[in-house]
């Protein structure tokens, strides 16, 4: 697929006649990489879709008047990121149930070969995810996973590069921990 | 099954060399840890998203044009119906100056009520009455000096005699 400028797409997203061919390749060229962070952050694909539309719902009713101070990819991945942590703590509120409980319930697909096709230790490793505090999560996913700046990082969490540090820098000491105490009950 | 989430190669623990260092001391085991992106994606998912979102768009864009309306309706009617409420009980009867409009009204109650009680007969005949009226027979008194000059003037005795 031809990649599009950030000006091409707003270009033709703010002509009335073009705005919907323009949010299409906009989504087109954006949802792979969002759906991987959702993904990881709730795990399970139906609340991954569910999080990633009202992503791409929002975003579409805020391009009107986005500013382009800063990248549509950056501005939509903020989105996503707020939109994941809205979702989990909607789950918290409404379920009535602890944050593990709703990481264990969402956990529950990366049993299903369908859905998951990591192996052992993968699927050890995203349990070990899913145990972090939602905010935790995201900061390791962008940093572990993904390999972002901190500064990007700091941009889309509104967060200080020295908190992300220390906040990340607690998530992998955890995520070692929890993984290392799985491999000592059950070597795979 | 779908396709993987990344095409591109293994993002993990970044390029910068000094961050893999620290990982590696830090979380040896988390560092170990290799593989492909884990996560499938449901078949034609990524084809199928862009359509589902424009159509929810649409659909809350439909919605909002219609509540918007239904809104301006029901705050309109409800005002509308006030005021003319307010109209409907705060007009006045047109007013008049003319005293004949005031006086007939007055007259015409009191003679109204005396009709009450009479015949048809009696109506009628009052009705004939009313029509033969002439400024004669308003006021038939006439005095002895008119009834003379009149009888002067236009009476021929013999024929009044033969009438007779």
């Amino acid at each position: 697929m031809t990649e599009h400028t950030d000006k091409e797409l707003l270009a033709l997203f703010r002509d009335e006649r073009s705005r919907n061919y323009a949010f299409n390749l906009l989504m087109r060229q954006h949802q792979q990489r969002l759906y991987g962070f959702v993904r990881r952050m709730v795990s399970d694909p139906d609340d991954a879709k569910d999080v990633l539309q009202n992503t791409f719902i929002k975003a579409w009713h805020g391009l009107e008047t986005f500013r382009e101070d800063s990248q549509l990819y950056s501005w939509l991945y903020r989105i996503a990121h707020n939109e994941s942590i809205n979702h989990l703590n909607k789950m918290n509120r409404v379920l009535f149930v602890s944050s593990d409980t709703v990481a264990e319930r969402l956990c529950g697909t990366l049993d299903d070969s369908e859905h998951f096709s990591g192996d052992a230790i993968q699927q050890k490793l995203q349990r070990a995810v899913m145990k972090l505090p939602t905010k935790q999560r995201a900061v390791f996913i962008m940093k572990y996973f993904e390999a972002k700046k901190y500064t990007e990082i700091s941009a889309i969490t509104g967060t200080s590069i020295g908190a992300l540090k220390a906040t990340y820098h607690i998530a992998v000491k955890k995520i070692e921990v929890w993984v290392v105490a799985d491999q000592t009950k059950s070597p795979t | 099954m779908g396709p993987d989430l990344h095409s591109t190669p293994d993002f993990r623990r970044g390029d910068d060399d000094a961050e893999r260092a620290q990982l590696e001391r830090l979380a040896p085991s988390l560092f170990a840890i290799q593989g492909d992106e884990p996560f499938n994606v449901p078949e034609h998912f990524f084809d199928r998203l862009p359509h589902e979102v424009q159509a929810k768009v649409l659909d809350q864009e439909r919605k909002t044009l219609a509540f918007g309306w239904l809104w301006r309706i029901a705050i309109a009617a409800p005002v509308a119906a006030v005021l003319f409420g307010a109209w409907w009980f705060t007009r006045s009867t047109p007013a008049t100056n003319d005293p004949a409009a005031i006086t007939s009204d007055a007259e015409t109650i009191p003679a109204i009520s005396d009709l009450e009680g009479l015949e048809e007969d009696d109506l009628l005949f009052a009705v004939a009455l009313d029509n033969d009226r002439s400024p004669e027979a308003a006021d038939p008194e006439l005095t002895d000096e008119e009834l003379l000059d009149y009888l002067d003037q236009n009476a021929d005795l013999n024929e009044l005699i033969s009438e007779l």
